[in-house]
This record gives C-alpha cells, sequence and structure tokens, in this order.
C-alpha cells in the first residue's frame, strides 16, 4: 500500500523503502503518485521538526529513505520529467562551516517541491556567482551561523551586481546572526533565523509559483 | 587558581550577611551562583570577543600562533570592559580542545575564528588508528600555557577550562554529516528485534561505528582532563561541554539513552571534578531534570540556546519560568545577551531588556547573572558597558 511509502520516507526506513516503492511500481501504481507522496512525507518531516517532534538524526535518515527511493523511482520518472515549482542555489558563506541548518532548509525545500542545488559549505563569492549563472536559479539561498562569516553575504550581493546577474535571482539569507537589519543592509530578499521559515520564505519570494 | 577559592566564598558570604565592606566583581559573582548577592552580577566570556575590535592588530593568525598574545588581549579586554568577571582567555576556536593534533584538519584565517574543515575518522581503521595523547603537545599545549600562566597571574577571577564531552569531540573527529546518521543505525539495530531487519541494517551501513567512535571521544575527553592536571591545572571550576547533543540536534530521549552514558563515564573517570549541565531550547524539560534527581543530569539555568524573537532576544515568555525554576530549586539564572542583539539593538531596546531580566531578578530575590555572549562585528563597543551599567542601576537586590 502506498501508505508504507509514506510511512517508511517519514521514518527514515532506508532498509526497506526500495522494495517497497518496487512492489508499487509492480503493482501499476505511477512513478509521479508515489513521488508526491514521499514529497508529502518529506514536508511532514519538515513540520515535526518545526514544532520539536523531529530532530537531526531523523532528518537525515527521512532525507536518505527519500534519496533511496528516487533511486528506484528516477529511471521510472525519466520519461516524465519532475515538475519543480522553483529551482533554490543554497551554500554556507566562505569561512563557514556551519551547513546542519543549510541542509535542513534544503530538506525543506525539496519536501515542498523546489529543486535544490546544495554548494556545500566554505563557498567563496565566485563559487556562488558561478552557479547562479550555471543553474538560473529562482532563489540564491546563503547561510551563515557566524557574526564573522556573515559580513561575505555583502561581497556576494555585490558581485551579483557587478556582474549584471542580481536583478534575475532572489537573494535569501540565513542563519542565527541575520537580521532585518543586515539583509536591508546588503540588499538581500529576504531573511530568516532558522530552517522552519524556509518554504514560506521561498513562496513569498516566487509568489506566482508558490501553489507547488 | 592563585588563591583558595573557599576563602573568596567565605569572605563575601560575610560581607553580604554582616554588610561590612563592599563585594568586589569576582565576590559578587560567586555569590551570585547560589545566594543573592547585592545586585545581579555581569559576566563576559573574553574569547567571544572579536579582538581586532578592541586592537586591530591582534587577529586570529597572530592568537593562534602566540601564548603571549592571547595573554595580552585577555589583559586589554579586562581593561575594557568593566563586567564583574571576565573569563576565558583564548581565541583559538575549537583548537584549544586538541583535535588539530588527532588529524581534525582547520583552516585559520585573520579575521574569522579558526574552524574546522575535515574530520579524520571515516572509518573504524581510523576509530581503531587513533589514540588518546600521551602528552599534551601542539596547541592543546599551548592551551594549557595560556591557562596557566592566567591562573597564576588572576586571582581576581576564575580561570576555568573548558572540555569537550565525548559527543562535541566525535562530532569533530567525525564530522557533524555523519555522527548523526551513525547514531540512528547504531538505534535502528539496537532496537530492532527482527534478525532480518538487523541484516538490513548491516548492509546500510555499521551499527558499531557510533560506540566504537563515543568510546574513543570519552577516553580522549577522560585522558584531557588528566593531562590538564598533570600539567599543574586547576580544575575547579572545569566543565565538559556538549552542546551540540542537545535540541534541536538531538533529542532529550536520544541523548538520555545514547549520549549520557559517555558524560557520566568521563565524568565518573574524572573523580567528578569536571561539570556538566544540560541545556535545552525552552524550559520545559528543565524542571524535570531539577526535580528528578534519578535521571543524573544537572540542568543549566541558562537562556544560551533558548528560542529568540528574529531580533535575537530570548522569547519573553521563557524568563518567568526559569526565575521561578531558579527559585524554587534554589538555583541561579544566567540570562545571556546574544551578540546579534548586541549588536542591532537600539539602547532603548537594550535598556528594555536588562530592566526587565533585573526587575524580575530583584522582584523574586533570585540570584542572577547578566552575561554577553558574544561581541560580534559591527557591534559599538560603548554598548557592551552600557549593558553593565544598566545591570548595576537595575540590579540591586
Amino acid at each position: 500500500m502506498i501508505e508504507n511509502v509514506f510511512n517508511a520516507t517519514l521514518e527514515g526506513n532506508v532498509y526497506d523503502i526500495a522494495e517497497l516503492i518496487q512492489a508499487e511500481l509492480d503493482g501499476g501504481v505511477e512513478p509521479q503518485a508515489i513521488l508526491k507522496v514521499m514529497m508529502s512525507a518529506m514536508e511532514q518531516c519538515g513540520k515535526k521538526f518545526e514544532v520539536g517532534e523531529y530532530f537531526l538524526p531523523e532528518l537525515m535518515m527521512a532525507a536518505d529513505a527519500f534519496k533511496v527511493g528516487m533511486e528506484v523511482l528516477a529511471p521510472r520518472l525519466a520519461g516524465a520529467p519532475r515538475e519543480y515549482v522553483g529551482k533554490v542555489v543554497l551554500g554556507t558563506v566562505q569561512g563557514d562551516i556551519h551547513d546542519i541548518g543549510k541542509n535542513l532548509v534544503g530538506f525543506m525545500l525539496e519536501s515542498a517541491g523546489y529543486q535544490v542545488i546544495n554548494l556545500g559549505v566554505d563557498v567563496t563569492p565566485e563559487a556562488f556567482v558561478q552557479a547562479v549563472k550555471d543553474h538560473s536559479p529562482d532563489i540564491l539561498g546563503m547561510s551563515a551561523l557566524l557574526t564573522t562569516t556573515m559580513l561575505g553575504m555583502k561581497d556576494i550581493i555585490e558581485e551579483l551586481k557587478r556582474q549584471g546577474l542580481r536583478e534575475q535571482v532572489k537573494v535569501m539569507i540565513g542563519g542565527a546572526p541575520v537580521s532585518k537589519r543586515v539583509a536591508e543592509e546588503i540588499g538581500a530578499d529576504a531573511y530568516g533565523n532558522d530552517a522552519g521559515q524556509a518554504i514560506e520564505l521561498a513562496r513569498s519570494l516566487m509568489p506566482a509559483r508558490a501553489g507547488g | 587558581m592563585g588563591q583558595n577559592l573557599m576563602l573568596v566564598i567565605g569572605k563575601a558570604v560575610i560581607k553580604r550577611k554582616t554588610g561590612i565592606g563592599t563585594l568586589n566583581g569576582f565576590e559578587r559573582f560567586l555569590l551570585s551562583q547560589f545566594m543573592v548577592p547585592d545586585r545581579v552580577s555581569t559576566f563576559l566570556a573574553a574569547t567571544n570577543v572579536e579582538p581586532y575590535l578592541v586592537d586591530p592588530k591582534y587577529d586570529y593568525e597572530l592568537l593562534t600562533s602566540s601564548v603571549q598574545a592571547n595573554l595580552e588581549m585577555f589583559e586589554k579586554v579586562r581593561q575594557c570592559f568593566k563586567a564583574d568577571t571576565v573569563m576565558v582567555p583564548t581565541w583559538m576556536g575549537m583548537l584549544p580542545q586538541g583535535v588539530a593534533e588527532l588529524g581534525v584538519k582547520f583552516k585559520i584565517e585573520k579575521m574569522r575564528v579558526p574552524y574546522p574543515v575535515e574530520s579524520p575518522i571515516l572509518s573504524m581503521e581510523d576509530v581503531e588508528r587513533i589514540q588518546p595523547p600521551e602528552k599534551a603537545s601542539g596547541y592543546l599545549k599551548m592551551n594549557f600555557d595560556i591557562h596557566l600562566e592566567a591562573q597564576r597571574k588572576y586571582t581576581d577571577t576564575m580561570i576555568n577550562l573548558a572540555f569537550d564531552g565525548p559527543w562535541d569531540m566525535a562530532m569533530l573527529l567525525r564530522g557533524d554529516r555523519y555522527l548523526p546518521m551513525d547514531l540512528r543505525i547504531h538505534k535502528d539495530y539496537t532496537e530492532a528485534k527482527d534478525p532480518a531487519l538487523k541484516e538490513k541494517i548491516r548492509r546500510r551501513g555499521n551499527p558499531d561505528m557510533y560506540p566504537a567512535i563515543m568510546d574513543l571521544a570519552s577516553r580522549i575527553s577522560i585522558r584531557h582532563v588528566q593531562l590538564a592536571k598533570e600539567y599543574g591545572l586547576s580544575l575547579i571550576g572545569a566543565s565538559l561541554v556538549d552542546q551540540y547533543a542537545t535540541k534541536p540536534i538531538l533529542s532529550f530521549e536520544d541523548f538520555s539513552h545514547y549520549v549520557l552514558p559517555y558524560i557520566q563515564r568521563v565524568w565518573n573517570a574524572c573523580d567528578r571534578k569536571v561539570m556538566f549541565g544540560y541545556m535545552d531550547n525552552s524550559p520545559d524539560s528543565l524542571e524535570k531534570l531539577l526535580s528528578d534527581r534519578t535521571l543524573g543530569i544537572t540542568a543549566s539555568l541558562t537562556n544560551y540556546i533558548f528560542h529568540q524573537t528574529p531580533e535575537g532576544v530570548t522569547l519573553p515568555e521563557y524568563d518567568p519560568p526559569m526565575f521561578e525554576m531558579a527559585k524554587k530549586y534554589k538555583k541561579a539564572y544566567m540570562y545571556q545577551i546574544h551578540g546579534k542583539f548586541l549588536r542591532d539593538a537600539t539602547r532603548d531596546e537594550l535598556e528594555a531588556v536588562v530592566r526587565r531580566i533585573c526587575g524580575m531578578a530583584v522582584k523574586m530575590q533570585v540570584p542572577a547573572t547578566i552575561s554577553i555572549i558574544s561581541v560580534p562585528p559591527g557591534t559599538d563597543l560603548e554598548k557592551v558597558n552600557f549593558v553593565f551599567n544598566l545591570t548595576e542601576k537595575y540590579g540591586r537586590y
């Protein structure tokens, strides 16, 4: 039953999810329907994290289960490209290696139907800008957990302007040290202090496609 | 330390109870940990003051290469900021934890706190290869040298050592992307009853990895405390820190079952001479820890990781229950002002917070400390003493 796929994703059951999905496919369930159920489970994971029911191991295992499930689904979805509501490039700024929050944002956005390209940590301004050129994302998300490294976000926005890229992407900044004042000062379009705000912020930056 | 702490406390208690003599800042801070002094005390962790704000000649490249530079910066911070107590005389990020010597690679740049970029444990072979150190060397030794000199020189404050507990140590050695997964695989395996499921779990990952890493991390933590003692350092006030083992990273249940036993092992091996306190991101579970001693966990009454407003202030609704708990269980509350709020707030906004917290402490006669967590770039340094002066103004019991 497809409910088993939902539960396996929600519970981070990486051990059984491949078999469960294969069983659904063999039973004639459409791959897109299975994907939708998995994404719904991921969104539920995000909500559980927000209210303090899920913690890092639960989220990481759920994301892993989702990935394992996608390995089974991907060949069946190849003919029908996955529809995303938007594309987001995420990275932790140079000098900062905190990625727990950024990765949680990635999970949340994926669960809400966004395509997420994760640049990792300690990302240079050049790498951020290159990623904007390479992927043409709707949103560029930058994360920092230190008040010192947060200062680098301004450099990235300035570089986007210098290269004529600023108008083609919305910039979202996140992390404990960011604030409204910082976002306004550096010219970011939105800011958030924790991963729980990610989906709402992304939707606010792309209102025309927020229905995803 | 350079003086007998019990004598200092005794003298402070006599001053307070008889009203003869004025408490100095150190006496006030010590008293405020267990009884109401003359006013709310103030505290600053020097390590969290960006050094170049105080003196542009000092940056992290210098501070990670010179014992003397750290001692000089500590003296400058003490002169610059008028907290009752200023502690933590090192500007080296996590390097003092001795993990670079175990294979953790760090990046050191002038204007940024040194940060780890690579963890040495990728496989069980790495766990078996890495051993606790025989002697203090490298940055661990540098940390000990700084503290030894500071303990000798500064008799009007406490120079406490902070040791990474087993979870935080393991996070550095294994990486924060892997350790939570190792825990989950170990947990799933431990809790699985079906042999077929256990087999599936083993095919997915190694359930023995987590206990092996935590055992190693525990032995390293124990050895570091032993080395500090052998080095001649005082362990009075020394703490075992596992700040990444709390919410929202780990649930309290996972912490209790899968981390606490290792912390207790370290604690017992160190003759219970290091302190450990569990921090929560809200007051909710702290009362349970305070009321149920059988859990064996001390609750830290501090707002350090509490949920905040976007401006960086602890949610105000958390403070009344914290003061009530402190009163009920005869504890002290350390209220921490976050660097972001210090940096961005107006003076009126800062005053409103200090006045509110001091007001509750005074009204309820609860010992309290106002601490500034960090002084980040972009901060007007005058705000730091402004906060301390406000505490003097509003914090008289």
